[in-house]
């Protein structure tokens, strides 16, 4: 019995929501179409999209719970599609995953728990994915995959102390360069940004033994560290070398790129990955700073796809929202954002979003916090420290 | 001068390590290395309008992401993941096909009809495309108040259907639900109570291990043991106390655990609980034809109903989100088990004591059937232990 009553989770963002221009569902309802032609194509599925008839052998082979295959078959189509999910941003590819996963639920091996700490994190469950990782430790003590996604979330969650100590309990010898990488990763976020980003730099030159995966992981830290240094000839060394092809990869240009006012070039970069809400949202924004026939159907297209996941009451996208609000709405609805937002995660788009939002409307108290936190934390970030200092100055604090 | 301490570190410890190299890593990729994820495509989302007229029709208007409908039907048929309008066109039998499954209406208990009612149109939602399916719900003059959903169920547990619902007089609702069942009127608890009630009954007189352990530990009931011989109980009375006594203890026991697995507070592998509930059977069924556990049945009745507890819960569908409904879900889950388990013993326990005098009775009712049910579970044992497939369950 899953009757849940739409949950409306603050009465501003319905307003925020209407304000940019979203017709509601019946109104969408009334546009339904019949092609003309039978040749006309109606969608593109995305390549390497599961097929039914894939599908249709896997539910064959585990309509009950003791017909299901051992695990171990089940594992890298489940992998493969976490890996997809990853490059691509598409949460689909989550829940498939989930589903695939469902039918061992009853199971605990080190192997599950860990797929399913996996998805959890990918979902922002991360109170689950603690549990399942906590309950893999006691298993298995200083497993480093278990060690390294709680250091992940602890960072995201800006627990930095507890992150680091599990960046230090990665022992196995043959780990050095993830567990160097992973205390650089919270170095770079406790006040040692230049030296980290060294020590990754010299990570990079010194192994080349590295995963594609693990390069690319090297480098995100880097495009973040060298937006948040304002170091363009880190960007460049490190835009030379990420991939252009993965989600992750093109937020990071992208966001290297609007830091400094190249929309033309953002736009080039983002045009034919308007699927992605967090590329559109980038990509809307290029468009209306440069003013772009195209700025106000990608806005509507984004506050649609918003809509979509605040009637799925998902959670997971406080930071976009905010950023959306930021954006196109006013800076006190995006500082209620960002104020939410800010509850739930502390990497640097959040700080950024965060900080940006209190200093647009230029609210003493939200500043007042940020401050606090960045001297509390030690993080680094030149150009938003300056302003807020500023304002509080300004302010007479 | 930290880094070049940093860096020289690093490449003396490399080089010592470099057999590892970096292949020991198995899971050490990208998704697992950074939460700068922006997971930030469409959800599998489907919408149901429903609109009910005066006259009490319900017409609906289902919209499937033509990327959900490639998911449940062969619609990409050469596979070039073009979709064409008549690649979909020609799915559409096959979509009306498991709607009618996996869309199931209910009146008062009743099962609904769907009628479609116009051929599949397409629409844009949030950019993406959508095939619109048009029908309705004839529930033979009465309102339809429950549905039960469950498409996509096995596929992507990220699926989940919005829906609105405009009733003559009524202002018109929306809400959201994940594939199970949906209350489409407002009286909830009551409705949850019947619906989990139904399920309890239903999943003990289908789990037919379940009641054979119970058969098992019911069959001597109407003997006693004498001088090492069993021998029929001289009142009915005995027997109906020591029926009450294990029902009571099988109950009281998997409920704990059947609440504990539920609430997700304990879990334990499925394949471990189901052996263990044959082995439960075995057991139960060899104490018929070698007594060695004495007066003990309402204990052994407890204890492996702790087991049974924790197969009851695999079968249990999701419980409610909200708290009320959630302890209502597992108190009527419990009950109609309960429920199913009386109307069992209520049709056993006559007929054992009318005939327990009978020698038919002792040696192929209590005797034969002890050996029949001891093998069965033997080999439900071998077959869920070793993941085999020797008979069916």
């Amino acid at each position: 019995m899953a009757a849940h009553p739409a949950s409306v989770r603050t009465g501003f963002i319905t307003t925020l929501l209407l304000a940019g221009g979203l017709l509601g569902l019946n109104a969408s309802y009334a546009a339904s179409y019949r092609p003309a032609s039978d040749n006309d194509i109606v969608d593109v599925l995305p390549a390497g999209s599961l097929t039914y008839q894939q599908l249709n052998v896997q539910t064959a082979n585990s309509t009950t719970t003791l017909q299901k295959p051992p695990f171990e078959q089940v594992q890298p189509r489940i992998d493969a599609l976490l890996q997809q999910a990853y490059q691509r941003g598409d949460p689909r590819l989550l829940g498939m995953a989930e589903a695939m996963l469902q039918p061992y639920r009853q199971q605990n091996t080190p192997a599950i728990r860990l797929t399913r700490a996996n998805i959890y994190q990918a979902t922002h469950r991360f109170k689950e994915a603690r549990q399942e990782l906590l309950a893999l430790l006691k298993q298995m003590p200083n497993q480093a995959d278990s060690l390294l996604m709680l250091a992940s979330i602890d960072t995201v969650q800006g627990n930095f102390a507890a992150a680091q100590q599990s960046c230090q309990q990665i022992t196995d010898p043959g780990l050095l360069v993830i567990r160097l990488a992973c205390t650089a990763q919270i170095d770079g976020m406790t006040g040692k940004l230049k030296q980290s980003a060294a020590t990754l730099q010299q990570l990079l030159q010194l192994n080349s033994g590295l995963t594609t995966e693990q390069q690319r992981w090297l480098y995100l830290m880097l495009a973040d560290m060298a937006l948040r240094l304002d170091d363009p000839v880190m960007a460049r060394q490190v835009f030379t070398q990420l991939d252009r092809d993965s989600a992750p990869a093109l937020a990071a240009r992208a966001d290297w790129l609007l830091a400094h006012q190249a929309w033309g070039l953002t736009r080039g970069l983002l045009i034919n990955h308007t699927d992605n809400d967090s590329l559109l949202l980038r990509l809307a924004f290029a468009e209306q700073q440069l003013a772009h026939p195209d700025a106000a159907r990608h806005r509507e297209l984004l506050a649609q796809r918003l809509q979509v996941w605040q009637q799925r009451s998902e959670t997971a996208h406080q930071r976009e929202q905010a950023q959306y609000a930021l954006w196109f709405g006013s800076a006190e609805q995006a500082l209620q954002l960002a104020r939410l937002n800010w509850q739930k995660q502390r990497e640097s788009a959040d700080v950024a979003v965060y900080a940006q939002a209190a200093i647009r409307a230029n609210n003493p108290d939200d500043l007042t916090v940020l401050q606090q936190w960045l001297r509390d934390s030690g993080f680094e970030y030149p150009r938003l420290t300056q302003q807020i200092h500023h304002l509080l100055h300004q302010a007479g604090k | 001068m930290q880094q070049t301490k940093v860096s020289l570190t690093a490449h003396r410890l490399l080089s010592s390590v470099l057999q590892y190299c970096l292949q020991a890593i198995l899971l050490l990729c990208g998704v697992l290395l950074s939460c700068h994820v922006a997971y930030a495509h469409q959800s599998s989302t489907a919408y149901l309008a429903l609109q009910q007229n005066e006259q009490g029709l319900l017409h609906a208007e289902y919209r499937l992401a033509v990327r959900d409908l490639a998911l449940i039907t062969p619609l990409d048929s050469n596979a070039d993941l073009h979709i064409s309008w008549g690649e979909v066109k020609a799915q559409q039998h096959a979509l009306y096909q498991l709607l009618a499954h996996d869309m199931r209406w209910s009146a008062q208990q009743h099962p609904c009809q769907l009628q479609q009612q116009q051929p599949v149109a397409l629409d844009q939602i949030a950019g993406m495309t959508y095939v619109v399916a048009a029908f309705t719900v004839d529930c033979s003059g009465m309102q339809p108040d429950l549905l039960d959903y469950h498409l996509l169920q096995n596929i992507d547990s990220g699926h989940r259907l919005i829906m609105s619902m405009q009733q003559a007089g009524e202002p018109a609702r929306s809400w959201m639900m994940a594939p199970g069942q949906s209350l489409l009127q407002q009286d909830s608890l009551q409705h949850t109570f019947i619906s989990y009630v139904q399920e309890g009954i239903h999943h003990i007189l289908t789990g037919y291990d379940h009641l054979l352990f119970l058969l098992c530990l019911l069959l001597p009931a109407v003997y006693q043991r004498e001088q090492g011989q069993w021998v029929p109980v001289r009142h009915g009375s005995t027997t109906i106390k020591r029926a009450l006594y294990i029902a009571t203890a099988f109950t009281a026991a998997h409920s704990i655990t059947l609440s504990l697995a539920a609430l997700n507070i304990v879990s334990i592998p499925a394949r471990l609980i189901e052996s263990v509930i044959a082995f439960s059977i075995a057991l139960a069924a060899l104490n018929n034809l070698m007594p060695f556990l004495g007066k003990r049945q309402v204990l052994i009745a407890f204890l492996f109903g702790l087991v049974h507890g924790f197969g009851f819960a695999n079968a249990l569908s999701s419980l409610p989100l909200e708290r009320l409904a959630k302890v209502t879900a597992l108190f009527s889950f419990n009950v109609g088990i309960e429920l199913g388990q009386l109307l069992c013993i209520v049709i056993f326990l006559p007929i054992a004591l009318l005939i327990r005098q009978r020698s038919f009775y002792q040696r192929w009712v209590l005797q034969s059937g002890s050996v029949l049910a001891c093998v069965l579970a033997l080999l439900w044992m071998i077959q869920r232990l070793f993941n085999l497939n020797l008979i069916p369950g």
